[in-house]
């Protein structure tokens, strides 16, 4: 019964919806026949005519009330009538579009500014591999006592193969540096290895030929594949690189195919260049035996030696996950848990969809918070967007409580007509949304443009890919936001008594009540503003303060490379031998004014070396022995490199050579000499494991160099000549000063080198500014995300109270009229209309600066030479807010000024 | 007169529709005169009430409408019974009487 039930209705329904017209004018035309019916029957008792329709019309009831209780009885109301109020709602929003650009100019700048946002962390934070089904890709580590590893060796991998099922495995393995030889052009690049498996297991599909197969690995085919940006840089005139030849390190392997850009590897955040079969790799040859990442070494001989952890491990699990791991673990145990010594090893099978993380580069944990911190900001900002929409509909509807009461008495239902009025904001809300969305897309390109240089890894990755459920959450948020902020004023406007909103001074019939929520609304948005300014304020101090901090040396006119001799024919000896050579063939170059070098340079980074010392008078700890981490450099290091020496002299040639001459830094002399006078001091250091300490002399105190970061705290430094057994380096800074611009020598010092060590390795020739720069990328970053947010805060803030001021004087067009007709002056009139709005805009600014206090003691550690109570961003916050909010609230309020009373008062 | 009106109880006007209707067909305002007549004019319904009421019946297929002439000769629509409606009437029929003979029993008035 039930089923037949159901078809009569929709049958019904169809019927009637498809019919609408005909259906209504059947309802009017049976209504009206009962009525006539009725009054001839009351007619032919005796009535008058008039008297009988009356009387018809008393016992039958309200005539209105019956046929809206009939249409919704028919059960096709709710579908007309929501065609016929979005009709009437695009009707409106024409008829005022003012209100309507304003709404939809918040909707869209707070939604694009968000979405970028959002867009940009997601990518970073969350995005999976661009691979498909990357919820199914797995790798394993290996727990041991040591703690774990990712590495297994050639026999593992094969009886881990067998004996696991529901996972399909594939083996990698990476090497840095290698040589890479096309004609003239040499790079040094990292390659892969893999097997047949790793790109049918992964599931990555070629751009361009084919991908390294099965048959490749086992036939040890020269072949590579080159990633698309690579092949671009090699092969740049050419659209198809496919078959061509280069030379990898010493044999010629041809080009098969061409990886899609947004492939870059398993790793977090990743970069793939290059990938060749690892049954190919025993062809390199060349200058002595590679090594890989792992210092493990490839090459000449067998690639793939069964007693070497080299590989790296990955698959894709193809049925239920548990029960793969489960196999994987199980078969781990079986064939490779046993460890010497009797201990056990066990096979961990993780999930790797958003990458291989942990790896170098791999910044999520750090900028984790900021992050969030940026998203925070962000949602507030969405929130002020909200407060906006919801106070310009409150203003909307209390305008309009006439209407709504002569319906509201006329019969219409409450709910009819709340769904009315939140519908009118719904075309509002899909401008505004689709607006969004384009400001989002172009601002993610201007960003993405805008990425410093050593940012090229995150580039692909936060293009603005039509991610399906971020554009979904977002029109779900600014329709959620936009109907959820109408249905409260439509409640309002709704719920209230009719007869005062009847009286036909409705005008003038304002209560308090009624402004109080416009004015909460109002505080709270300019409240939130004023947090974000202020939080914006103390990132750029903290932006300042971080680019005025001295890295410790000179930075114009310097050019920096770095000097390798790992997997070079110069790997024996190390990178000192080689370095006097190198300096004097570089010295020679035109427009060259010095040379030096050192292991290590500020901000530029190299060999970070810590040894130990022991300093006289010092009372070491016993478990904590003092350390200081040490700089071989080249006599002439300080003044070459502009590093101011606070005290004493550079160490002689001689001095150097002998290495019984130090500098200190500061910090060291802070930190061990405890205010002893520091040249002449004697102390012993370290330099090999062994700890054979040696004694040299202090004969100068160098200004403290910052390293890693211009954030760092200083630490203690010994910087040392090359003499007397400083032991192997295996990479060197060299250090050119330059009397012009000094990207413009790179070409001719490298030819120097080239000529001065053929082979050596040469990596990151770039300027020092340029690295400088780019060591203070995340504070430029997150300042610049501040200040867009900042920027997006004031403006809407000044649109919200610009609407509100703006929608009191038309309100109150004829109430002004009266006043100036009476005779009132601007000024009063000025004062009349904004006298709130700006008690109200200093109750959030006030209530804004309390909150950004607290906001600023929470985010303390993300700023740098600055409290985080400095008064001077609150101040200068507050001042921004006041100006705006009065430029805003005065300009709409001067117009009130203006109205002609004649014309008011006959208005309305 | 009036002090004997009283208000139909929620759910009643579908019964006593359907019930007019298994006499014959009849239009909206023969419903509410035969309603009138057959109370002695002592159910306090509003004219008005029928037609949701009608149109909601109709929905449930338990009644359908035809536009057609009255004796005088006007156009008049017409609803009748539908089988359904018919079974549909039983039901509530029987029902009713339950509920009213339960009542009774409760108020010791039965008979």
């Amino acid at each position: 019964m039930m089923w037949r039930d159901f078809l009569s209705d929709i049958g019904y329904r169809m019927r009637v919806l498809f019919r609408r017209d005909s259906a209504e004018r059947d309802m009017t035309a049976e209504l009206e026949f009962h009525l006539s019916a009725e009054t001839e029957r009351l007619q032919r008792k005796g009535l008058a005519p008039v008297e009988a329709r009356r009387q018809a019309r008393l016992a039958f009831g309200d005539l209105e009330a019956v046929k809206e209780a009939a249409r919704d009885a028919r059960g096709v109301t709710a579908a007309e009538d929501f065609g016929r109020d979005l009709k009437h709602a695009v009707r409106l929003t024409r008829r005022q579009p003012g209100l309507a650009a304003v709404v939809v100019l918040s909707l869209a700048l707070g939604l694009g500014a968000t979405l970028t946002v959002f867009n940009l962390t997601w990518n970073v934070l969350f995005a999976p591999l661009p691979l498909p089904h990357p919820e199914e890709l797995v790798s394993a580590w290996r727990w041991n006592n040591d703690g774990r590893d990712n590495v297994f060796t050639w026999a593992e991998i094969e009886a881990l193969r067998h004996g696991a099922t529901g996972v399909e495995l594939a083996a990698m393995r990476g090497a840095s540096a290698v040589a890479v030889t096309i004609g003239e052009r040499r790079e040094f690049i990292n390659l892969t290895f893999v097997d047949g498996n790793f790109f049918p297991v992964i599931g990555v599909k070629p751009r361009e030929g084919r991908l390294v197969s099965p048959r490749d690995d086992s036939d040890a085919a020269p072949v590579v594949v080159l990633s698309e940006d690579f092949a671009r840089s090699l092969f740049p005139a050419d659209s198809m690189v496919a078959g061509r030849t280069v030379n990898i390190r010493g044999a010629f392997f041809t080009i098969i195919g061409v990886t899609p850009r947004s492939f870059r590897g398993l790793s977090y955040p990743g970069s793939f260049t290059a990938a060749i079969p690892i049954g190919s790799s025993a062809l390199l040859r060349g200058s002595g035996a590679g090594r890989d990442n792992r210092g493990l070494p490839y090459g000449d001989g067998d690639p793939r030696p069964a007693t070497q952890a080299a590989f790296q491990l990955v698959g894709r699990v193809s049925a239920d996950f548990e029960a793969a791991r489960n196999a994987m673990e199980a078969a781990f145990e079986r064939c490779c848990a046993a460890v010497s010594g009797g201990q056990r090893a066990r096979l961990e099978m993780t999930d790797i969809r958003r990458g291989i993380a942990g790896g170098k580069g791999d910044n999520r944990r750090e900028i984790r918070g900021t992050l969030g911190m940026i998203m925070a900001g962000m949602g507030l900002v969405l929130v002020v967007v909200c407060c906006n929409v919801a106070g310009l509909l409150l203003v909307r509807s209390s305008a309009r409580q006439r209407e709504i009461a002569v319906r509201l008495s006329l019969g219409a239902s409450r709910a009819r007509l709340v769904r009315q009025l939140v519908l009118e904001s719904v075309p509002m809300a899909l401008a505004g949304t689709l607006g969004g969305m384009m400001l989002a897309v172009w601002l993610t390109g201007a960003f993405t443009r805008a990425l410093p240089g050593d940012w090229d890894y995150l580039r692909p990755m936060v293009e603005f890919h039509a991610n399906s459920t971020l554009l979904l959450t977002t029109v779900a948020l600014a329709l959620g936001c936009t109907l959820a902020f109408a249905v409260y004023p439509a409640l309002r406007a709704t719920a209230r008594p009719l007869a005062p909103s009847l009286r036909m001074d409705a005008r003038a019939s304002r209560t308090r009540r009624q402004g109080a929520v416009a004015r909460w609304v109002i505080v709270a948005q300019v409240a939130v503003a004023v947090v974000i300014v202020t939080m914006t304020g103390l990132l750029s101090a903290t932006l300042a303060n971080v680019t005025r901090e001295s890295s410790g040396v000179a930075s114009d006119h310097m050019l920096l490379a770095g000097l390798g001799t790992r997997s070079t024919v110069y790997e024996a000896e190390g990178v000192l031998p080689l370095a006097e050579q190198i300096a004097r063939s570089v010295e020679l170059v035109p427009g060259v004014r010095a040379v030096t070098y050192a292991t290590l340079v500020p901000l530029y980074g190299g060999s970070n070396y810590a040894i130990y010392v022991k300093v006289p008078g010092l009372a070491a700890a016993p478990d904590r022995e003092p350390m200081s981490r040490v700089v071989v450099a080249r006599p002439g290091y300080f003044a070459t490199a502009g590093m101011h020496l606070v005290a004493g002299r550079e160490p002689t040639e001689l001095e150097a050579t002998a290495g019984s001459a130090v500098v200190v830094s500061e910090a060291f002399v802070s930190r061990y000499l405890r205010g002893r006078e520091p040249l002449g001091t004697s102390f012993e250091l370290a330099m090999d494991e062994e700890r054979a300490y040696r004694a040299v002399q202090i004969v100068g105190v160098s200004r403290d160099g910052r390293y890693d970061s211009l954030k760092e705290r200083p630490q203690p430094y010994i910087y040392i000549g090359a003499g007397g057994g400083v032991g192997e380096w295996r990479s060197l800074q060299l250090v050119v000063r330059t009397t012009g611009d000094a990207m413009a020598l790179a070409p001719a010092v490298l030819n120097a080198l080239e000529a001065a060590a053929p082979g050596i390795e040469v990596r990151r020739v770039r300027d020092m500014e340029t690295q400088r720069d780019w060591s203070t990328t995340i504070e430029r970053f997150i300042a610049r995300l501040a200040m867009f947010a900042s920027l997006m805060a004031l403006v809407l803030s000044a649109i919200g109270l610009y609407g509100v001021v703006a929608w009191e004087v038309t309100r109150r067009t004829s109430e002004i009229g009266v006043r100036l007709a009476l005779g009132a002056r601007a000024r009063m009139i000025l004062w009349l209309v904004s006298r709130e709005t700006l008690l109200v805009l200093g109750g959030g600014v006030v209530l804004g600066a309390v909150l950004a206090y607290g906001a600023a003691g929470a985010l303390r550690s993300q700023f740098f030479g600055v409290g985080p109570h400095d008064p001077f961003a609150t101040v200068a916050a507050v001042t921004a807010l006041a100006l705006v909010g009065l430029v805003a609230s005065v300009l709409p309020a001067r117009r009130a000024t203006r109205i002609d009373p004649k014309t008011a008062l006959s208005a309305d | 007169m009036t002090s004997e009106r009283f208000d139909l109880p929620q759910g009643t006007l579908d019964l006593l529709i359907l019930k007019v209707l298994s006499l014959g067909p009849q239009h909206g305002w023969g419903v509410s005169q035969r309603l009138r007549q057959v109370s002695r004019e002592s159910l306090q319904v509003p004219q008005g009430s029928l037609y949701p009421a009608l149109y909601r019946l109709e929905r449930r297929g338990w009644i359908k409408a035809r536009w057609g002439l009255t004796p005088e000769n006007r156009h008049g629509r017409f609803y009748e019974l539908t089988a359904r409606g018919r079974t549909q009437l039983k039901t509530e029929e029987s029902a009713w009487e339950r509920l009213v003979a339960s009542v009774g029993l409760v108020l010791g008035t039965e008979g």
